[in-house]
């Protein structure tokens, strides 16, 4: 009696999961999703609510820079590769002129160092700001947006009292930086600095100590080391998975080996951590501008460099930790006025492409958060 | 720990005998020419060769070294070069090129394809190069050694036309489907640069000549503080330090 009762139920156990066996949706996430951050399209095909496979469509944002770049002069490049990663466009300069400096075979004096240092730091504060709001939003915390981009503004304030421009500052030249900083902005700067270490603090309580956001990103969209590196997925993506790789303080650029600053690395991998590195490093990145500005040379701004920049044959790989990740230029010089090729290494490039392989068997709610915590610029993807 | 690139390189000649064409040593950075038949081995070689060790794929590209000619860019190279009869802008002093050593550009009919290799665990690399013949532009997929290359190798097929074998998935990445020709390839000619010539090549030879301000080109320029006197030509003078 109780097996056939056992056995009625499972046929009716069967029976559902027959009916509910349903057929693969294809779903369409992009080109506009604010997730995304840009023109990105997703065609995931979902099984209920479990992604079976992902296919990232790219290129809405192709604009050929690798192209564009060997019909330009040197000097002309920066506004070009400014609009790369265009929520640090300052960053996006510094390995491309440092490449072309040492082809050029000239370094730019120490407050240039100084100087060029503080910035990319201030573009990493600023676009790890715009991460932290964006991705409270993504998972439906709506506070600490308005707070970080309040003093977001700060610093972009700041970048933009140095170069003019807010997003594309276009402020290095081959040999240096187009101008030395304006009065009041050690200042000016201490007390920003400041209010962004005070928002920290609130941010850290107010997101990442909610439940919520913990439930949302705690062991979701984990990327194993190996696989990342194999990937060539780099910043703090892959710091998130226990990589110490931070090409900061591996191969010191600017003047980095003179400053005191951690690596930022967990070893979890999973969302929640490549948030909380983010938050860290903007930590550290004030640590940095701190000691820059205690530190700060005097002197010119410019080396002595030839009116017209021409650079002698030579093949360079110059690279920089963009706020993304690891950035980089291969720069074919034949000699002359223009660049013969340069190859892009972007980090958002080889950050998304992991995709596929991450998405696969994720949830469609997680999906959301696994898009967010990457972190990537469209610009920074299709160059 | 980190190896010094001409240790690498001694690995790779010891392990790939004659498959290495070529090695260079570029501003501290290893890097090897091998035949296209020794591409995916080299790579292999990177990743697992234990004091090697790169795990770290930085990307794969390649170079078309075959200037063919017309590139609105590169006529207005070889007009500097030829032109002597003008106060031709200096040419970088030959002391500089120390520093690229003895660096000689490549010439001829043929595509580069390279990838660079690092390791976050010794924070080194390897640059490796091989140099495919245009008529037969082919190579080996690194997929299987490095998952990542996937899209750096669609990429690689769409601009410059190289057909990359055992690719599962050879589809354009950027470029729309019915693109055609191959936009990296240097006799892929950019369309802004045909309809009007580039104004920047008359801008700056024309300098000398023209404008009597600039007597001094040709010398290094000296940098006051207050001189806005950087490399680049028009945005010199706009109005930039005063009215900060």
């Amino acid at each position: 009696m109780m097996d056939q009762a056992r056995a009625a139920a499972h046929m009716a156990d069967a029976m559902v999961a027959v009916e509910l066996q349903t057929e693969d949706m294809t779903l369409n996430i992009g080109p506009q999703h604010p997730s995304t951050h840009g023109v990105f399209r997703l065609v995931a095909k979902v099984d209920g609510e479990r992604v079976t496979s992902v296919t990232p469509v790219l290129g809405y944002m192709h604009r050929g820079y690798e192209k564009l770049c060997e019909v330009r002069t040197y000097p002309q490049v920066t506004t070009i590769v400014n609009r790369i990663d265009w929520l640090s466009g300052y960053a996006n300069e510094i390995p491309f002129v440092l490449g072309a400096e040492k082809l050029l075979g000239v370094e730019a004096p120490p407050r240039a160092q100084y100087i060029r240092t503080i910035l990319s730091e201030m573009a990493r504060i600023s676009t790890f700001l715009v991460f932290i709001g964006g991705f409270g939003i993504e998972l439906g915390a709506l506070t600490p947006i308005f707070h970080t981009f309040r003093d977001r503004e700060r610093i972009l304030d700041l970048i933009e009292s140095v170069t003019g421009g807010r997003f594309h500052p276009n402020f290095n030249r081959v040999g240096g930086t187009k101008d030395d900083l304006p009065a009041g902005f050690i200042d000016e700067t201490r007390s920003a600095l400041d209010v962004v270490l005070r928002l920290c603090d609130d941010v850290e309580m107010l997101l990442f100590g909610n439940d919520i956001f913990q439930q949302r990103t705690m062991g979701i969209g984990v990327i194993p080391l190996e696989k990342g590196l194999e990937f060539g997925v780099s910043g703090a993506n892959i710091r998130a998975s226990g990589s110490t790789a931070d090409v900061r303080r591996d191969q010191p650029y600017l003047v980095y080996d003179e400053l005191d600053f951690d690596v930022v690395t967990d070893t979890r991998g999973d969302c929640y951590a490549r948030a909380w590195c983010r938050l860290e490093e903007i930590r550290q990145s004030c640590r940095i501008i701190f000691q820059c500005v205690d530190k700060l040379p005097s002197g010119p701004v410019m080396a002595k460099v030839p009116r017209i920049i021409q650079i002698p044959p030579g093949e360079i790989y110059s690279r920089g930790e963009n706020p993304l990740g690891e950035m980089g230029y291969y720069i074919v010089s034949r000699g002359g006025r223009i660049p013969y090729r340069v190859k892009i290494r972007t980090a958002s490039f080889s950050n998304v492409s992991v995709l596929p392989w991450l998405l696969q068997d994720a949830f469609v709610p997680d999906l959301i958060a696994i898009l967010g915590s990457l972190y990537f610029i469209l610009g920074d993807v299709d160059r | 720990m980190a190896l010094a690139p001409e240790t690498i390189i001694e690995g790779y000649r010891v392990s790939f005998g004659s498959a290495v064409v070529d090695s260079a040593i570029a501003f501290g950075e290893a890097c090897v020419t091998v035949e296209p038949s020794a591409w995916v081995k080299a790579a292999r070689f990177a990743r697992e060769a234990p004091k090697i060790h790169c795990d770290f794929l930085g990307f794969v590209s390649a170079i078309d070294w075959s200037d063919d000619g017309d590139d609105p860019a590169a006529d207005a190279d070889s007009d500097d070069a030829d032109d002597t009869a003008k106060p031709a802008p200096p040419k970088a002093p030959k002391a500089q090129n120390a520093k690229s050593g003895d660096y000689v550009s490549p010439t001829g009919e043929f595509f580069q394809v390279f990838a660079r290799f690092y390791s976050t665990q010794f924070a080194h690399s390897v640059t490796v190069k091989t140099n495919l013949d245009k008529m037969q532009a082919q190579i080996d997929t690194l997929i299987p050694v490095f998952g990542g290359a996937d899209w750096h190798e669609r990429e690689l097929m769409e601009m410059f036309g190289i057909e990359v074998v055992g690719h599962p998935n050879p589809v354009k990445l950027y470029l729309p489907d019915e693109f055609e020709g191959f936009p990296l390839r240097k006799s892929f000619k950019l369309g802004a640069r045909l309809v009007k010539p580039w104004p920047g090549a008359v801008d700056v030879e024309d300098m000398p000549d023209d404008t009597p301000v600039l007597d001094d080109d040709g010398n290094v320029v000296e940098l006051a503080d207050a001189a806005p006197a950087e490399g680049d030509s028009g945005d010199a003078k706009a109005p930039g330090g005063g009215d900060k």
